[in-house]
């Protein structure tokens, strides 16, 4: 019995051992493994979204903000969306029909309350927020702001642990941003191209109004635009912004032509170039857009400009020669994308001069066989307004964390000299002339001086070369008041029906909107 | 009558450590699921009432004249066996997770298949002590007991409480091989109850999940394997000296019965390796002495009713601890003088009390 006992006890030592050894197994050998497996399950990831940044224009009235809304899910079997950012009472009301199986979540939903307005350089975003055209995608990472998480540890139900080792990495609310639009001119230019674009039957049509010294773009209007808030209903093409695609400027390159060989010497304000009825270049003929009775054997520049003639545009071309035509082009900023602010902006299409066709050097002269973007235009022309020099056109003005503590200015840029002080007070003349005494007379504002040039560039067909036979852009860019210049503007109407003239097509509207922009902003009249 | 001798403090020590370390281990591990109850001191207070209890029977159990016990085993064991039964009478048994384990008393419940191991120890033990000259007749000596024990443990099974009928048998074996049984009876007993232990485990769904999960408890870590993977996390988690008492991660309800049959586990846990080996190497210092005990038990009654208790604390503690790190298939029974319990912390303690009352009088 004792020996028995004895046994017993050795049986009991043995299986106290194999306890002792299992456990060094499990918390020594194992112990890493273990621990990890535990910290895995018990990990909890908060994510804490970050409010995205308001758009506001000049004025800080809001074009793009966050509103908070409630999306309802349900959780049996996997997650699913149910409805999502609806109102408050809305959600509320679909949940109250089965608690059990509905769930709410608060939502951030993007809403812009001027509606259409500017919306291809608005843009807008995506399901999750996220920026996808315009404003919206080229700083999202300015408006978005910082997702910020807190790692701690959860029970199986998902309830904090008590005493739980939380790591915090917070969240940053994004920027607002301020554009250099203003509402006010934006709704103006919009209203009076959709009219004019309505009243040519025409396809599409872009609006610029830009303060000229600073390069601020008081309206970048397009259209057809798009609801950013329903953009799915719109065919993608309307959502990317048409200002940052090239075009064939026509006739308003005839002032660039003009400027080069002024600068250059190769012209001067009293050459006086053949008077032709056809040029023919590299085998290919010119000719005018009009039948021109010639006052006498000769064409002056003034006059070149005021009727828009092809032919004496092309002598100066070939009074340059392309090596320095091509130079003087590529001063005013041509070949290269302007520091407007938005993505996936066009350098436009210009070849070197060696690689130019033998008719180019007549060509160009009158803006066909070269493409560039309204920006770039715009740019080309701000050297007449300030003496010489370019200005960058700008849509940003300002990028400021809500906080107040980062700030992010855009001041006037200029990116170099285009001509001399004296070749753009020449040109201001001249441009002043086109208004009084030729194509540009429908872009006269009372008594505020106006200079401008008119453009009808024949379509080129897409992809390949030569040109759409009757279909045009017609385009107007002007400079008001002359005497201290406070605004350029170029209106572009795509393909319009009945009159095709950059002269009656976007004259009318250029005074129109200049007009009431030089009021709203108060400026003086320049004329007694 | 031998002359009484000093009081064996070494068993004493061990019980009370114990008993103090589980107190302690409640403590920590109970709130998270009393808070939910509105009241985190809620099992903490039972226990201490418990303890209370348990110190109190103890003490009575080592006064106790043992002669009555004997006197009044027949007696004692049938009330035991009665209760045992009633619970499966309508309107008085209450059911938990699934288990008929407990008598409504009140505010209070009362678990008879505790007792019985009890009461069948001491039934044994005069019965073996009674008739060891007849063991190796089969039927007269050797059947009683094991058909006895194989009733009893029916009786529990059914509950179904495989764990605590375990225990109860393998403390029978224990009892009727030290009491002198036949090396080929005990080694035909013990290979039928294996085999019988095996069929048990294939009959009923659950026991075959818990056997498989036992196996590869990966196959299945969100099911059959959670309890003893979320075990293993717990004890693995704890490492060379634990996360410290009170910081257990497991205990908020990854791991169930957090602060009963698996309390071992957070204790491995919050006290790690050492803290684990500390309570090992208690359970088996209170082996060893309560065994010594019974040597020096001049009486067979007493020295067969020592050995029995110790045996039956011993193999209940190892069993427990095996399921607690994966060393035997999950079987819910508690840890003696750890796991949160009513009947079970105050027969425990009136039992080391029995044990301790031997080794005054042997």
């Amino acid at each position: 019995m004792d020996k028995r006992i004895r046994w017993l006890f050795i049986i009991f030592l043995v299986c106290f051992a194999a306890v002792v050894l299992r456990l060094f197994v499990l918390q020594v050998v194992q112990h890493v493994f273990f621990q990890g497996k535990s910290a895995e399950q018990r990990t909890r990831i908060i994510d804490l979204s970050a409010n995205r940044g308001d758009i506001l224009d000049c004025n800080g009235e809001i074009l793009a903000t966050s509103i908070d809304t409630y999306s309802v899910f349900s959780q049996d079997g996997g997650f699913a969306w149910v409805a999502r950012r609806l109102p408050r009472a809305e959600a509320e009301e679909i949940r109250s029909a089965d608690p059990q199986r509905y769930f709410l979540l608060r939502e951030k939903k993007r809403l812009y309350p001027r509606g259409r307005t500017a919306a291809q350089v608005i843009g807008f975003v995506g399901a999750d927020n996220q920026g996808l055209s315009g404003v919206e995608i080229s700083f999202d990472k300015y408006l978005k702001g910082k997702t910020g998480r807190v790692v701690t540890e959860g029970d199986p139900q998902g309830r904090e642990l008590y005493g739980a080792v939380r790591e915090i990495d917070p969240s940053a609310d994004g920027m607002n941003i301020t554009l250099t639009i203003d509402k006010n001119i934006q709704y103006v230019a919009e209203k009076f191209l959709a009219a004019q674009l309505k009243a040519s039957h025409a396809a599409a049509g872009q609006l610029f109004v830009m303060r000229a010294k600073t390069g601020e773009l008081l309206a970048v209007a397009s259209k057809p635009d798009f609801d950013p808030s329903d953009y799915k209903k719109s065919p993608p093409a309307l959502w990317h912004p048409r200002c940052l695609d090239p075009y064939e400027p026509g006739s308003t390159f005839k002032l660039i032509t003009t400027a080069a060989g002024l600068e250059d010497g190769a012209v001067t304000p009293g050459t006086k170039l053949k008077a032709l009825d056809r040029i023919e270049i590299g085998g290919k003929v010119i000719e005018n857009s009009h039948q021109i009775s010639w006052p006498g054997a000769s064409v002056s520049l003034s006059f070149m400009l005021e009727k828009s003639i092809n032919t004496a545009a092309a002598q100066v071309g070939l009074l340059l020669g392309p090596e320095k035509f091509y130079g003087r082009i590529r001063r005013f900023g041509f070949g290269a994308a302007t520091g407007f602010g938005l993505d996936g902006e066009s350098a436009g299409i210009l070849r070197p001069w060696r690689r130019w066709y033998k008719p180019d050097i007549g060509m160009i002269t009158f803006g066909q066989g070269i493409a560039v973007t309204p920006l770039q235009l715009l740019r080309a022309v701000s050297a007449f307004a300030n003496g010489g020099r370019l200005v960058e056109p700008l849509l940003i003005k300002r990028i400021e964390s809500s906080d107040g503590k980062f700030v992010k200015l855009s001041e006037a840029e200029f990116a170099g000299r285009a001509v001399s002080e004296q070749t753009a007070e020449v040109m201001k003349t001249l441009m002043r002339n086109v208004c009084l005494r030729g194509s540009g007379s429908k872009a006269q504002i009372g008594r505020f001086a106006v200079g401008g040039k008119t453009g009808t560039a024949q379509k080129s067909a897409r992809g390949g070369r030569g040109y759409l036979k009757g279909r045009y852009i017609a385009s107007f860019i002007g400079i008001a008041p002359l005497g201290d210049p406070e605004i350029i503007a170029l209106v572009i109407v795509d393909d319009p029906q009945g009159s095709i003239w950059g002269e009656t097509v976007c004259g009318p509207v250029f005074k129109n909107v200049v007009e009431y922009t030089l009021r709203y902003l108060n400026v003086k009249p320049d004329m007694i | 009558m031998p002359k009484p001798k000093s009081l064996d403090y070494i068993f004493l020590f061990a019980v009370l450590a114990l008993s103090a370390v589980g107190t302690i281990m409640v403590f920590s591990a109970s709130p998270t699921l009393a808070l939910r109850l509105g009241d985190s001191f809620y099992f903490i207070k039972r226990q201490i009432f418990y303890l209370a209890l348990g110190l109190a029977a103890l003490c009575f159990a080592c006064r106790l004249d043992l002669a009555v016990l004997k006197k009044r085993s027949g007696l004692i064991f049938l009330v035991s066996v009665l209760l045992l039964v009633i619970i499966y009478l309508p309107g008085v048994g209450r059911k938990v997770l699934g288990a008929s384990r407990w008598i409504e008393l009140g505010i209070l419940s009362f678990q008879p298949s505790e007792l019985i191991k009890f009461t069948l120890v001491l039934f044994l033990a005069v019965y073996l002590a009674a008739s060891r000259e007849k063991l190796g007749d089969l039927f007269r000596g050797f059947l009683p007991p094991v058909l006895l024990t194989g009733l009893i443990a029916a009786l529990i099974i059914k509950q179904p409480d495989l764990g605590t009928a375990l225990t109860i048998s393998l403390t029978a074996f224990v009892m009727l091989f030290v009491a002198g049984a036949d090396w080929r009876q005990s080694g035909v007993l013990a290979g039928l109850g294996l085999a019988s232990l095996l069929a048990l485990s294939l009959s009923s769904a659950y026991r075959l999940r818990r056997l498989l999960a036992y196996l590869d408890p990966w196959k299945d870590p969100q099911g059959s394997g959670f309890q003893i993977i979320q075990s293993l996390l717990a004890v693995g988690s704890g490492g060379l000296f634990g996360l410290g008492l009170g910081a257990s991660r497991q205990k908020y309800f990854y791991l169930p019965q957090q602060f009963t049959d698996f309390i071992f586990a957070i204790l491995c846990e919050e006290l790690g390796f050492v803290g684990g080996v500390i309570i090992v190497a208690l359970f088996c210092l209170l082996a060893y002495r309560g065994l010594m005990i019974a040597l020096a038990a001049a009486d067979p009654f007493k020295n067969l009713l020592a050995l029995g208790l110790v045996s039956w604390l011993t193999v209940q503690a190892l069993l427990n601890i095996m399921v607690v790190i994966g060393l035997v298939p999950t079987t819910g029974i508690p840890l003696p003088f750890i796991s949160y319990g009513g009947t079970a912390t105050v027969i425990n303690l009136f039992a080391a009390g029995v044990v301790l009352n031997i080794s005054r009088r042997p």
